[in-house]
């Protein structure tokens, strides 16, 4: 039967939605339970797929329906550079040591807390983002980097646009 | 219904003079330095009518028998007034059918979540060693997690895509563990027969 009033889910199962990733929270996420989101561009709309650990939820935004995208400055990065420099500085305490071993250990931590600072300050300075619909506001860590705020500008905010000025008269959900 | 945009620290409502601006100001409230891109969908969110009443020849809303019928639920036919009406993507659907849906989760649009079968069957094989357990329940772990890969490789339904290299750790991990497990009561069982005085036997 071809009348959409008799026909069950089961039969549109194997449909998939193609997406494509655009941000994703870094590395260091992966070891927090539930610090890990991704956000994929899909054909009407974007999807926050945040895992905590045994489960993956999703969150949709239609392009149509977004309202706005607030994006505030944080500090969060000069603190996430206090604490790896100042830990940096404590692995220079090993070098004090006179053992071939204290030297190998402190190059380690060195290399490790050295490594964070980079990045940190590679990825630049952090923002707090948040999306809004007229029935949610949620905030995207995976663009709160301001490299990867600026790519999902660039990228999300010219389809919405053309979402939303091609159906002007859409009922909002 | 929101009724405007909100600082994204404080959630304090922003000003309209503070919409869309080339350059952050600071939100009244938290002072924190803010930019808000707001799109013309904001304005339709504070422009919701109540549904039309209808006329005795006007087809009434299957939830509402007195609004006027405006769309048709694409999935079960029914007839619906603007308040009954939820657009779901490109679809126009009524409460009951995206309730179904949901329920069911047979269409990757209506999931909003899934559950990851790999993650469950890495934690099954870490959870004993961590808990220091491996000796005692090492082998029905790694049972229970090379069962979880079985079922979940055909199971598990990401919307999003997703490598199967955690399954195939999963199943390398579990063997070695079961394997291991066999070997170390077999080692400690040996050990007991061959030294059993050391053992106080």
């Amino acid at each position: 039967m071809s009348d959409p009033a008799f026909s069950r889910g089961r039969g549109t199962e194997t449909r998939q939605v193609p997406y494509r990733k655009i941000a994703a929270t870094g590395w260091i996420s992966r070891l927090l339970p539930g610090a890990r989101s991704t956000i994929y561009l899909g054909e009407d709309h974007l999807l926050h797929a945040k895992q905590i650990m045994l489960f993956e939820k999703y969150r949709r935004f239609y392009f149509s329906d977004i309202e706005a995208i607030s994006f505030s400055k944080s500090n969060r990065w000069i603190w996430f550079s206090v604490i790896w420099g100042f830990l940096l500085f404590c692995s220079l305490f090993w070098y004090l040591g006179h053992q071939t071993w204290c030297c190998i250990v402190g190059a380690l931590f060195c290399l490790v807390f050295g490594g964070l600072l980079l990045s940190n300050l590679i990825a630049g300075r952090t923002y707090v983002v948040n999306i809004q619909t007229a029935a949610q506001i949620r905030r995207l860590r995976p663009v709160e980097r301001e490299n990867q705020l600026i790519k999902f500008q660039q990228t999300v905010v010219p389809i919405i646009m053309q979402a939303q000025q091609a159906n002007p008269n859409e009922a909002p959900v | 219904m929101s009724a405007g945009a909100f600082c994204p620290i404080c959630h304090h409502l922003l000003a309209t003079s503070q919409w869309n601006l080339p350059d952050f100001t600071a939100c009244p409230n938290c002072q924190a330095p803010t930019r808000t891109l707001v799109f013309p969908a904001i304005a339709r969110a504070t422009s919701s009518a109540r549904p039309a009443q209808r006329n005795k020849t006007e087809a009434g809303c299957f939830f509402h028998e007195h609004s006027r019928a405006e769309n048709v639920c694409a999935s079960c036919g029914r007839f619906l007034c603007s308040l009954c009406t939820l657009a779901f993507g490109t679809q126009k659907l009524c409460p009951d059918c995206i309730y179904r849906k949901r329920r069911q989760a047979s269409e990757p649009l209506f999931r909003d979540q899934t559950i990851l079968f790999d993650n469950i069957a890495l934690l099954l094989l870490v959870i004993p060693v961590l808990c220091l357990v491996y000796i005692y329940l090492g082998l029905i772990f790694s049972a229970f997690a090379l069962a979880i890969v079985i079922i979940g490789w055909r199971r598990q339904r990401p919307l999003v895509p997703r490598s199967n290299y955690r399954f195939v750790l999963a199943a390398g991990l579990s063997l070695i563990e079961g394997l291991g497990w066999i070997a170390l009561v077999w080692l400690i069982v040996w050990l007991i027969q061959s030294h059993p005085t050391d053992f106080g036997l």
